[in-house]
């Protein structure tokens, strides 16, 4: 009894600090959506006032508007295209290559695994200038392949993840379906697939949220407005040297949230709730 | 345990891993290739982007080494913070994914709560508002004097003496990636073995020691490794927050970099000094990859630790 | 132990067929450099066909704010519908991005027809040879630079060649408020003899009638102003080390910021450094009485004016007159990569010289220069607009003609004058050291 008691008062202390530091750290967003409801003389003047003194929704409107006869709405479209090709090519390749150097003995394959490793290591910032050097020898400048094709070859990154997940399936699995008469195709689709699913959701929601925050891949390759994705098209707002509209950035900002924060409630119960119903051991 | 090459012609595993691969191999091949080792040639050269590299061999690396109080600066600063930050973050993550993990009220709007930081990223709001936090007249400083009556006069990102400790306070903050992580790995442990250690009297410090610990030993290694090999890295947070400054107190090494390359025009001492980063992170890496079957538990034993 | 020496095995093996590679990526840029040069010859064929093909020209501008996209936007509408033959294709970014794009472009031969190039910029590109001469368009007047006093257009010379046409006119301001200066009993600046000694008396008067600070502290740009008073310049003539023998110049500038900071009539450094937009300053904040952190009297008035919402006045900063300078905001160039070289020039020209074009522009990008311009858009002008024409007509009397274009180590320099003055300001160094250390630093990115 007494026992019961003083856990419960301890959960009760725990619930409270939990949900507490949650308020610290949601506080950038309470500011965002504050600072985007404010006059635009007011959002640096009024920064530390987090309820507006008006509302001021006109913010939304002008932002919308967006720029050079363009709307905010071509912008999510262009958006949403680039980011869920992106996604789709990274899942399917990662998980693919992740499977070969989880679980095949093949020749190279430490080879080819320390070389991925490597990839990782190089800062990105020397690759730009000869990147940019090929898209442009395959004139894809100004289309989004340069933003699309490459995720079809997976992530270094995401690689690693999905190595880790598959490693902690037990191989006797692999064993005996291979009794079972199950090939190294079967047994991909039909049994790891299913079983790091949760791992699998992670790479799609990181790739989606990376892909849609990036801007500086579109900035170097997106030249025409028409084909400005959000992440752009916000930073094509904001300039510290000349007058900028912030209310209507932040509210941009605000709008260009909400897909990201969508796909993340959508998607989280199944990186966290995957494995755990389907029981491994049954 | 050699084989000889028919052997591997027969070896029906080769073309299983190899078709797998390829998608990867391929994008390897087109459009990684070619950047790297370009860069890997620029760094022996004097190239300022707006005109052909001049070879001058390893010139580059002498004047880093030799010559170059700056970079000296920004491996004390980076190491210092990868040295602080990135442990860390890791034990944050894994303590809130771990809390996340136990049956408390509203779990999942808290998980979304912890993980939005990291949805923010980047972005101008987030300078504005570590600006509102931790500037002069912000939250921390009146949270200060309201309560305790300090008088706090410093704007803590952009003080010399605490600009540091303040990135590195800001990267644990942004802790979502790894937590999730953790999150996905805590829920690939099977229920079972821990309710059989609940039936067996084992305490709850035990349990996590002896079999959450182990069975999640390879998605921490994944989350150090990524770490450390991040946390040199680092670039967006201190380009945005602080630029490097003041007085250079938070030139992180990829700043420097970047500022050699885009700033400078030298872009070959800069592409030097990714490589020298590439060997360095590259022999820490494979030191802990060397490490990893001492503490990391595979259910599958696979060729990374043989 | 083994897996480790295969893994450095399979680095090693990298690196050597990194080092093939290169004899290939040797020749590869040695094609591309002699791709570079051909347009120039190509220039004079495509010049005939030019008037009745349909063409299209890129255009990359400097632009953050939708309002400066929708102020290009229209011009483009107009020039359009002026040359139904030409496309334009518009690409833009801000900031850092804008080099950072304009120098990937430039590595892959691949910049826009018209290119937008600071200043500081336009003598290094001109030497690697992105740029080409527009003397032969200026001759045949595709772009017509008559009537304009060549103080204007001459900047954009190198080694006595065109090479960028002045968008506009910009000069550095002194803001101040007249309603606080009047209120703490304190003239408004002279519009001559405003001394380094009047300034620091009013700051003080302002500190002690008011109790707010007077300004904030200056930085590179008001060294060189502060240069040039004294006939020195920050770069040599070579432009191989600094302009200045004299360290006490340096000293003597730093000694007496840290004297108004000391006597605490600059806002602190810790506010300064919390600075996140032009919104943000002290001065359009309403927290100083004068605004000299830098500003431009082209964009930035408006937008001070606008945050305060009130009148401010314009002046020269302290000293001689002669510190002062008009600086081109921006150049219209012409790629050497540029296949349209004529309709690029027939934009410069619809761009520069068109009426219409300038009512839309509004004087955003730096204030016209040309008579005939202004004359077209005069009846249109917003009093901010006039007071900056008065105070550009102020600059133009008194000042001097402004100093080269800084070389390529030249933001090396600055960055390290932004570190020392920093440690200066932080009292981690005294102004005598930072000079010396300065100097040392500054000569040797010069040398390079």
């Amino acid at each position: 009894m007494n026992a019961t008691s003083q856990k419960r008062g301890g959960n009760l202390w725990l619930s409270a600090a939990v949900w507490g530091f949650a308020i610290v750290m949601i506080y950038p967003l309470l500011w965002l959506l504050s600072s985007s409801l404010k006059h635009t003389t007011e959002v640096y003047s009024q920064a530390h006032k987090l309820i507006p003194a008006h509302f001021y929704w006109e913010n939304y409107v002008s932002g919308f508007k967006g720029f050079a006869g363009h709307s905010f709405f071509l912008f999510f479209q262009n958006s949403l295209y680039v980011t869920i090709f992106s996604v789709v090519g990274t899942v399917i390749a990662s998980t693919m290559a992740a499977y070969a150097f989880a679980r095949i003995r093949f020749p190279g394959s430490a080879f080819w695994f320390a070389c991925m490793m490597l990839t990782l290591m190089l800062p990105s910032e020397v690759l730009i200038i000869p990147q940019y050097m090929l898209f442009n020898k395959l004139n894809w400048i100004n289309t989004f392949w340069p933003l699309i094709v490459p995720s079809f070859a997976g992530g270094a990154f995401f690689i690693f993840l999905l190595v880790q997940f598959m490693r902690g399936i037990p191989v006797e699995l692999d064993e005996s379906a291979r009794i079972d008469g199950c090939g190294r195709f079967l047994f991909f689709a039909k049994i790891m697939l299913p079983l790091i699913v949760p791992a699998i959701v992670t790479t799609a929601v990181f790739k989606f949220i990376w892909t849609w925050d990036d801007y500086f891949a579109p900035l170097l390759y997106l030249n025409s407005a028409e084909m400005a994705t959000v992440s752009l098209a916000i930073k094509s707002m904001a300039d510290p040297t000349m007058e900028t509209n912030w209310g209507a950035l932040f509210a941009m900002s605000v709008l260009s949230l909400v897909p990201v924060v969508a796909v993340f409630i959508a998607f989280q119960r199944y990186i966290v709730e995957g494995i755990s119903t389907t029981g491994l051991k049954g | 345990m050699k084989r000889t090459s028919k052997q591997w012609l027969r070896n029906p595993d080769m073309y299983a891993g190899y078709a797998f691969i390829f998608p990867w191999l391929l994008g390897l091949f087109v459009f990684s290739l070619f950047p790297i080792f370009f860069s890997l040639y620029l760094s022996f050269t004097d190239y300022d982007i707006l005109s052909a590299p001049q070879w001058i061999g390893f010139e580059n690396f002498k004047e880093m080494f030799t010559d170059d109080p700056r970079f000296v600066k920004s491996v004390k600063v980076t190491l210092l913070y990868v040295a602080v930050a990135v442990p860390l973050r890791l034990c944050f993550a894994l303590a809130i994914a771990a809390l996340l993990n136990m049956k408390i009220k509203g779990a999942r709007a808290l998980r979304s709560l912890y993980y939005l930081p990291t949805l923010m990223g980047g972005s101008v709001a987030v300078i504005v508002m570590w600006g509102q936090l931790f500037g002069l007249n912000g939250a921390f400083n009146s949270f200060m004097r309201s309560i305790f009556g300090i008088e706090i006069s410093i704007s803590w990102i952009t003080d010399p003496s605490t600009a540091l400790g303040s990135l590195i306070v800001l990267s644990v903050w942004q802790f979502g990636s790894a937590m999730l992580i953790f999150l996905a790995g805590l829920k690939q442990i099977p229920a079972s073995l821990l309710e059989a250690a609940l039936v067996d009297g084992a305490s709850a410090a035990y349990r996590f020691r002896r079999i959450t610990l182990p069975l999640l030993s390879p998605v921490i290694f994944f989350n150090l490794v990524m770490g450390i090999i991040g946390g040199f890295k680092v670039f967006s947070e201190g380009m945005i927050l602080t630029g490097g400054g003041p007085h250079d107190q938070t030139l992180f090494y990829v700043i420097y970099l970047y500022e050699n390359s885009f700033r400078f025009l030298h872009m070959g001492y800069g592409s030097a000094m990714a490589w020298v980063l590439l060997l360095a992170v590259s022999i820490l890496t494979a030191l802990v990859f060397r490490s990893s079957s001492l503490w990391v538990h595979y259910e599958s034993k696979g060729e990374r630790e043989a | 132990m083994r897996s480790i020496k295969k893994r450095y095995s399979a680095i090693l093996l990298l690196l050597a067929i990194g080092l093939t590679a290169c004899g290939g990526g040797n020749t590869n840029n040695a094609s591309t450099n002699e791709a570079n040069n051909t347009p120039k010859t190509s220039a004079s064929e495509t010049k005939e066909a030019s008037s009745t093909e349909p063409v299209t020209i890129r255009v990359s501008y400097w632009a953050g704010t939708q309002l400066t996209i929708d102020a290009h936007d229209n011009v483009v509408k107009l020039f359009e519908a002026a040359y139904p033959n030409i496309k334009v294709q518009s690409e833009y970014a801000t900031g850092a991005d804008y080099t950072d794009k304009i120098l990937v472009q430039a590595a892959s031969k691949d910049l826009a027809d018209v290119v937008r190039v600071d200043y500081s910029q336009i003598k290094n590109y001109v030497s690697k040879g992105l740029l080409q001469p527009l003397d032969e368009y200026v001759a045949d007047k595709t772009i017509d630079l008559e009537g304009i006093n060549p103080l204007h257009t001459d900047v954009g010379k190198v080694d006595d060649k065109l090479y960028g046409v002045n968008i506009g006119n910009n000069a550095l301001v002194l803001f101040y408020d007249p309603d606080k200066l009047k209120e703490a009993g304190v003239e408004a600046p002279a519009a001559s003899g405003y001394t380094w000694e009047q300034y620091e008396q009013d700051l003080q008067t302002v500190k002690d009638k008011l109790g707010i600070y007077g300004d904030t502290h200056f930085g590179q740009s008001q060294y060189e102003i502060w240069l040039r008073q004294h006939d020195a310049k920050l770069y040599n003539d070579a432009q191989d080390g600094l302009g200045y023998e004299d360290d006490g110049l340096f000293t003597e500038f730093f000694e007496t910021q840290l004297r108004l900071q000391k006597k605490e009539l600059l806002t602190p450094v810790a506010v300064e450094s919390e600075i996140k937009a032009l919104e943000d300053g002290p001065f359009p904040k309403g927290n100083s009485a004068y605004g000299g952190w830098g500003y431009w009297s082209g964009s930035h008035s408006a937008v001070v004016e606008k945050q305060l919402n009130k009148v401010v006045g314009f002046s020269l900063f302290p000293g001689p007159g002669k510190g002062a300078y008009i600086k081109p905001s921006f150049f219209h160039g012409i790629s050497s990569n540029s296949k349209h070289p004529k309709e690029a020039a027939q934009f410069i020209e619809f761009y520069t010289n068109n009426i219409e074009a300038a009512k839309s522009l509004d004087g955003y990008f730096g204030f016209p220069y040309n008579p005939k311009v202004l004359a077209g858009v005069e009846s249109e002008f917003t009093d901010t607009q006039k007071r900056v024409r008065a105070y550009l007509d102020l600059v133009e009397s008194q000042g001097s003609p402004i100093d080269p274009p800084a070389p390529a180590a030249g933001s090396e320099v600055s960055t390290s004058f932004k570190n020392i003055a920093s440690e200066i300001f932080y009292e981690k160094l005294t102004p005598a050291e930072g000079a010396k250390r300065f100097r040392q630093e500054a000569n040797k990115a010069l040398k390079k």
